[in-house]
């Protein structure tokens, strides 16, 4: 039976269960965090009456989520309405799926397989499907014979398959671009909310959000562009793999030092992207009462909320893979090539990578919850002059510079050369353009006219903006 | 067979697995298609729109082109589609606008199709696909799209920037000149509410 | 040579083009004043290039430079400019000077002219002229389908712009969303078409798909001697791409938008687009004929049959017969020119349709080359003479006085106050019409020579006779000729013989919308007699009676002088020479298209 599971059933089914019931269990958790932030802000002492310290909150508020009415409000677009959530938490499982967790684990068995000349594709029909054979070795033999129901069996070989798998789900070799596709679609599942609500705050905040996500995306794909063409691939584990190494021997080679202005441009995005303040307009409580959720209620509702928080995990795992090296950390490279420090036969490593990047994530969550206690929410012309007139010209210099130091410098870095890593010479430029970019940029945007004021006082009849009292309306 | 089939691979063959997600991913395209004609929602419509869209998705999943699934989840689900839900739901007068065709046009309608169905299929029986074999070995075949876009095809790809342009001017210029008209309008004489608040404030 | 070099002409254009949209952003009226001078500047330039071009590409035997980039130095290239596409891209330029002088903003705060009124957006309006000429300059040269469908598009999409904001009225508005969804349609079937194409060929290449699309012997020699056989699935692809051209060519079955859409677009803008998408749409098709029949012009079997009829011949006489039987119909002198623009492509389907048929007859009959010519030559031919015709209804302002003139009210009695305009206007009806003495008449010479030679040509042993079809083309031709000279003669008479106070808003039922044929008041015919308010040569009429000038004098003088006639025909000749540019057997070419094969 063991054997069987060995052979048959692909590592990545037991990763994707581990990380599908980790991030989701870490998600309710996530909301206690929340909770606790903002009381920390707030100096406040937060959730505390279940269990020691409130840990049990989470669970109190899932049963609540399950036991409350699921009410559905009349005339509303049934089937969008009932699709819209699960749109929303279908993707943001399906982009967990390329994250990557451990780097790559090299493992050894010995299989039995019918002789061939390359034992290495034989070796691969016998183990599960998907693991990318490196060597097999023939180490004995059986003759050919008859088995027992008298058929003929040809020779076979006894084979040491070595073979490496990703320690993750799947591994495209075009993860951050699967990545932002698949999220781009969770805004179908705002804008489908909010119009089948059938109720206009709703629809606005559907329409709120639909501008802001499109206007958003843009930067987004384009800061992570600059990080792709620095290592010219869009697969996340060679992202990470490239930068698990040392500047001067001890400062890790992580994207946070050569592209400083990259990084805060995806975190700004991915704010945006997560619908959270400073960029909540679409759920903004004072304006939309609850945005494009406001008809939602139970587990509907829940699974707005736990894709919001799903989310900002999926997202901050990318950016701790771009901008801060994955799972690197002192004492977690590979055992077997050091060209290549994601490849370790060690399946203990792989895990405490898991944990290390695991970790990395959560202090990136924390800086969302931090910055939604911390700042105000934006006016909608502030939200689309921030990314039209700021972080759009901005991302495409960052690239345009990114582009002219590979060029220029890259072609004097022998470690680019060779192996596309940046060296501590490199990085060192690279640090310095992105000074010399922010500090041009703050020059230059002095100098461009400033936008026209698009935030005119609607003078709607019968508003305070409007001069004249309203005309008393007849009623019929 | 590696990414997305391996996913479902599990103990089955490998040969059925690309087999059943093709035809999955093709009912999905197919089914949705139809609920895009067939709807009278114009809303739902675009919701069938998006499906089909990411069943071709699936389908280029399944084909091992990656990056053109990715990019069509990007540019058409995620880019344009968007838009065209983001026009719907802002020029449908009632958010539950629907078509309501008369009973002659869904004639035209249902005999057009059945005319250019019947040519595309007797067209694909006697089709001779010329396979193009693809280069699998390839780590990286988006290096290779690159260089190809920026070398064999700069022209067209240059071009392609230059129709955008205009289309984005364009758009820009129409609107503009919507705006213009109105300002006509209000020169003749057609003072609004507006311009009278203006005298006031 | 290089790229740079190769696309200077183009690159001209877009660099003039992004210019003139910055100079947009001004609202100055200067800015405005400067932007027909900076487009014009930016189109003489680059006429003088082609010119130049041309004269140094010169002699029959001298081949064109392979595109800049090609894939292992073969003449894969996606670009790939030779004779043809120095010629085509030669008359495009030519004819694009003269309609930015159509299209000039002479009114005194610089928002456009008698006709036009683009207010204040004389930068874009004249970028997108650009642009859309760029377009027509690259599907001149574009060897690749990829290239050559953004050509099209680039050609059309500023054109559905320019409708819509060529005058502020709900018609021009109603046009441009007409032309825009009914394009935007052709372009999708277009699409579809070229999908196919590539699907059955595996190439984007038109000339990898000529030769995939043509038999190999076994030492891997293109067999060019063998006329191919489509398959149903190629057939489709085909049918859906003649679909596609034949909208932006106004091919009958494809032609039903062009009464309301230059009926609603400002009279400079009809021109414009009587003649641009219509040149991209022969070229693309001409392009499209010579991959399906190589360098021997041999068609398959849905375009011509043995018999001489087929889909250009079917295409060819409906559009001849539909458009000039409308043209008939019409009450407004811009849908008489609009349904005549769907004649004349009539008239060249009909050159292309004998063109087809070379195949049938002896090629002492010399149909190949001569069909060709033809077409290019009544490209042109009426290139020339249709601005004339637009120029003059833009002069002659409308009763109303504020828009040019569109119906034949608007015309009556014109001529007396205005005889050299309407002597103009005479001058290029003659010419569409085909009367001798006009280079309308040389270009329908062109046109029946191809078929009549095919028509008296010995049918070689073993093939049938193409004669019964080919002599119907010519006899429909002729019939045509006489059904347009009854509506060009019409505008010529209600110039000069029918008199203003018979002119009665009643009798013109199919008047435009606007200007509405609104009664006017009495005495205008007075003011009118006086014309102190239009006299002929004012600063503000000056660029759109050059433009007349230059079309009228362009069709006497190809029509009458003969030397003028044969340069323009010696150019032809040359650019009709584009089987010319491939040799029988490419020992490199075949060995590429073996390796491909395997």
């Amino acid at each position: 039976m063991i054997d069987w599971i060995q052979s048959n059933i692909p590592p990545w089914v037991y990763i994707a269960f581990i990380v599908h019931f980790a991030i989701l269990g870490t998600v309710a958790y996530l909301i206690l965090l929340e909770r606790k932030v903002a009381s920390w802000t707030q100096d406040r002492i937060g959730p505390n009456r279940v269990g020691p310290f409130g840990l049990f909150q989470p669970l109190a508020d899932g049963l609540k989520f399950i036991l409350k009415e699921d009410y559905r409000p009349a005339h509303v677009d049934k089937i969008l309405f009932t699709i819209a959530p699960a749109i929303m938490i279908i993707v943001i499982i399906i982009s967990i799926a390329v994250l990557p967790w451990g780097g790559i684990k090299q493992s050894t068995r010995q299989v039995t397989v019918a002789t061939q000349t390359d034992l290495k594709v034989a070796a691969a029909t016998a183990l599960p499907v998907g693991m990318n054979v490196i060597d097999a070795k023939e180490v004995g033999s059986i003759p050919p014979g008859t088995n027992l129901k008298g058929d003929a069996v040809p020779r076979m070989s006894i084979v040491d398959a070595t073979y490496r798998w990703p320690f993750q789900i799947t591994n495209l070799n075009i993860g951050v671009l699967f990545i932002i596709g698949v999220l781009s679609l969770a805004i179908y599942g705002v804008v489908l909310g909010g119009w089948a609500s059938n109720n206009k705050y709703a629809f606005l905040g559907a329409l709120r959000a639909t501008a802001q996500m499109i206007s958003y995306e843009i930067p987004l794909g384009l800061s992570v562009l600059s990080i792709v063409v620095l290592y010219g691939s869009l697969d996340l584990n060679t992202i990470v793999d490239r930068q698990a190494h040392y500047w001067a021997g001890f400062i890790p080679a992580w994207n946070i030092f050569t592209q400083p202005i990259s990084f805060f441009m995806f975190l700004i995005c991915i704010h945006a992207e997560a619908n959270r303040a400073p960029f909540d307009l679409a759920e903004a409580e004072q304006e939309l009462v609850g945005g494009y959720h406001t008809e939602y209620s139970a587990m509907r509702f829940a699974l707005f909320f736990l894709a919001e928080y799903a989310g900002m995990i999926t997202t901050s795992v990318v950016c701790v893979a771009l901008f801060f090296g994955g799972w690197h950390f002192p004492g977690l490279g590979g055992d077997v090539d050091p060209t290549n420090p994601s490849v370790t036969t060690s399946m203990s490593i792989c895990i405490v990578r898991s944990i290390v990047i695991f970790t990395k994530t959560i202090g990136i969550v924390f800086i969302f919850m931090w910055v939604r206690w911390s700042l105000p929410r934006f006016r909608f012309d502030q939200l689309m002059q921030l990314a039209w007139r700021a972080l759009i010209p901005i991302s495409l210099l960052t690239l345009l510079m990114t582009a002219l130091v590979l060029k220029f410098g890259g072609a004097m870095s022998e470690t680019y050369r060779k192996e596309l890593r940046i060296d501590g010479g490199l990085a060192t430029i690279f640090f310095l353009s992105n000074v010399i970019l922010i500090a041009l940029v703050m020059i230059v945007s002095r100098m461009i006219p400033a936008a026209p004021n698009t935030n005119h006082r609607m003078r709607v009849i019968g508003s305070r903006y409007h001069p004249v009292p309203a005309p008393l309306t007849t009623t019929n | 067979m590696n990414s997305i089939a391996s996913i479902l691979a599990l103990s089955v063959d490998a040969q059925t697995v690309p087999a059943v997600l093709f035809y999955l991913f093709a009912g999905i395209s197919a089914a949705s298609a139809l609920g895009v004609v067939l709807s009278r929602n114009i809303v739902r419509t675009a919701v069938c729109l998006l499906f089909t869209l990411v069943g071709v998705a699936g389908l280029y999943f399944l084909l091992e082109s990656e990056f053109l699934a990715a990019v069509q989840l990007v540019v058409y689900v995620g880019g344009t589609l968007i838009l065209i839900v983001f026009g719907v739901m802002l020029t449908s007068k009632s958010p539950f606008s629907r078509f309501e065709p008369k009973a002659g046009e869904v004639v035209v309608a249902i005999a057009a199709c059945i005319i250019l169905f019947a040519a595309l299929v007797m067209a694909i029986r006697s089709a001779d696909f010329r396979p193009q074999t693809l280069d699998t070995t390839q780590k990286y075949p988006v290096v290779a799209l690159g260089q190809a876009l920026l070398g064999d095809y700069l022209v067209p790809f240059e071009l392609a920037s230059v129709v955008l342009l205009v289309v984005m001017i364009g758009a820009a210029y129409l609107a503009k000149s919507r705006k213009r008209d109105d300002k006509r309008a209000v020169a003749r004489g057609a003072a609004t509410l507006s311009q009278k608040a203006r005298q006031w404030s | 040579m290089s790229l740079l070099s190769l696309l200077l002409p183009e690159l001209i254009l877009i660099v003039a083009a992004s210019g003139l949209l910055l100079l947009g952003l001004s609202n100055k009226v200067a800015s405005r004043r400067l932007a027909p001078v900076v487009a014009m500047l930016a189109l003489i330039v680059t006429f003088c290039i082609q010119i130049y071009r041309v004269k140094a590409g010169g002699g029959p035997t001298q081949h064109d430079t392979f595109g800049g980039i090609s894939r292992d130095g073969s003449i894969y290239g996606t670009l790939r400019i030779a004779e043809f596409a120095q010629y085509i891209k030669l008359i495009s330029l030519g004819i694009g000077i003269l309609l930015t002088l159509l299209a000039w903003p002479t009114n005194d705060d610089a928002t456009g002219n008698s006709a036009l009124h683009f207010g204040h957006d004389a930068g874009e309006f004249f970028a997108l002229m650009l642009l859309s000429l760029t377009g027509l300059l690259l599907v001149a040269g574009a060897n690749d389908i990829m290239l050559l469908f953004l050509g099209i598009e680039l050609a059309s999409i500023p054109t559905y712009i320019m409708v819509s904001v060529s005058r502020p009225l709900p018609v021009a508005q109603e046009a441009g969303v007409k032309y825009f969804f009914l394009g935007a349609f052709a372009a999708a079937i277009m699409l579809f078409g070229f999908s196919y194409l590539y699907g059955t060929t595996g190439a984007t290449n038109l000339y990898e798909i000529m030769l995939n699309l043509h038999p190999k012997d076994a030492s891997g020699i293109i067999d060019w001697g063998t006329r191919i056989t489509l398959t149903p699935w190629q057939s489709l692809a085909v049918l859906m791409l003649v679909a596609g051209f034949a909208f932006k060519m106004a091919v009958v079955p494809l032609h039903f938008y062009v009464g309301d859409v230059y009926q609603g677009a400002a009279t400079p803008v009809t021109a414009f687009l009587s003649f641009v998408p219509k040149a991209s749409g022969f070229v693309a098709l001409i392009k499209l004929l010579f991959a399906l029949g190589g360098p021997n012009w041999l068609l398959p079997e849905p375009i011509v049959r043995a018999n001489g009829t087929g889909l250009l011949w079917v295409l060819a006489i409906l559009t001849m017969t539909v458009g000039n039987v409308l043209g008939l119909l019409q009450y407004n002198v811009k849908r008489v020119l609009a349904f005549s623009s769907v004649a004349h492509s009539g008239y060249m389907m009909a050159a292309l349709a004998a063109l087809a048929t070379s195949q049938f007859v002896s090629p002492a009959s010399n149909v190949k080359t001569t069909g060709l010519q033809a077409v290019l030559f009544y490209l042109a031919a009426y290139g020339i003479m249709n601005i004339g015709a637009f120029g003059v209804l833009q002069l002659l302002s409308a009763r109303d006085g504020k828009d040019s003139a569109e119906t034949f009210e608007d015309l009556a009695g014109k001529g007396r106050h205005h005889v050299s305009l309407a002597l103009s206007m005479a001058v290029c009806c003659f010419s569409l019409t085909g009367i001798p003495l006009t280079v309308g008449f040389m270009g329908k010479l062109m046109i029946i020579k191809p078929a009549l030679a095919a028509a008296i040509a010995k049918t070689p042993v073993g093939m049938s006779s193409v004669r019964p079809a080919m002599t119907w083309l010519v006899v429909i031709i002729m019939i045509n000729a006489a059904i347009s000279a009854a509506y060009y003669l019409r505008i010529v008479a209600t110039l000069f013989l029918r008199s203003e106070e018979h002119a009665h808003p009643a009798t013109a039922p199919h008047a435009a919308p606007h200007p509405a044929p609104r009664p006017h008041p009495r005495g205008h015919h007075l003011a009118d007699h006086a014309h102190p308010v239009d006299p002929l040569f004012t600063r503000h009429t000056m660029p759109i009676l050059l433009a007349v000038i230059l079309s009228v004098a362009g069709t006497l003088l190809f029509g009458m002088i003969p030397s003028a006639t044969e340069l323009l025909g010696n150019g032809v000749q040359s650019a009709a020479r584009i089987e010319g540019d491939i040799p029988q057997a490419l020992p490199g070419l075949s060995d590429k298209a073996v390796a491909a094969s395997k």
